[in-house]
């Protein structure tokens, strides 16, 4: 079964002062390319730094990422 | 992009240019391309200056930023790796085989024996280690910009 992980992060940030980018990596340790290649859903993070992102969101893990089969 | 994709980038350029000097130094220059050594030269000269340059100025920059090396860049690099160990152990198998079939072809063929000698393994083994590092930055940068 061929799924893919989605995410709001684009929405969040936005809904967050218009965090950047960079702002985000910072905040949870990474740098701007992942976050970048995160948000467009090309590269699926840990499970580590995706509660580290829902955590700067203050939002639950499944608010933020989806698995969409 | 990021500082690891640009060293990949360099690392790629440094290699063959290490590989072309070397084979140029022992081989010399293949008829068909000999009325271009100098420019040839010169094209890997200036790359080695321009690739020492810009490793240069990222090893003086490396601390300025907050993170220098994530989850993603560990992840791509383990792909280089993998590819890179593949491509050493097929050579390696490859020499093994040839090494223990020498003796016996080598009887019948003066020529098929030479060919293994010292010296050529030493060649042999350097550019596999050549190739190598620079299988595994072709992988990292394809990586890199396929994750981008």
């Amino acid at each position: 079964m061929d799924g893919q992980i989605v995410n709001q992060i684009r929405k969040l940030r936005f809904l967050h002062n218009e965090m950047t980018q960079q702002e985000l990596a910072e905040a949870v340790g990474v740098t701007r390319q992942t976050i970048n290649a995160i948000e467009a859903a090309k590269y699926s993070p840990s499970l580590e730094l995706a509660f580290k992102i829902s955590i700067v969101f203050d939002k639950p893990l499944e608010e933020v990422f989806s698995y969409q089969s | 992009m990021s500082k690891h994709e640009i060293l990949s980038w360099t690392s790629i350029a440094s290699s063959a240019t290490v590989i072309f000097f070397y084979v140029l130094f022992f081989f010399g220059m293949p008829g068909f391309l000999a009325e271009h050594e100098a420019s040839l030269t010169k094209i890997f000269v200036n790359t080695f200056w321009i690739v020492l340059a810009i490793e240069l100025f990222i090893g003086l920059t490396e601390h300025r930023s907050n993170v220098d090396k994530d989850e993603r860049d560990y992840q791509i690099e383990a792909f280089g790796h993998k590819f890179a160990y593949s491509f050493v152990m097929v050579i390696l198998v490859i020499m093994l085989v040839q090494l223990f079939l020498a003796p016996i072809l080598g009887q019948a063929n003066e020529t098929y024996s030479s060919i293994y000698s010292l010296s050529t393994l030493r060649h042999v083994l350097f550019l596999t280690i050549l190739g190598s590092s620079l299988i595994k930055r072709i992988t990292m940068v394809y990586h890199y910009r396929k994750l981008a």
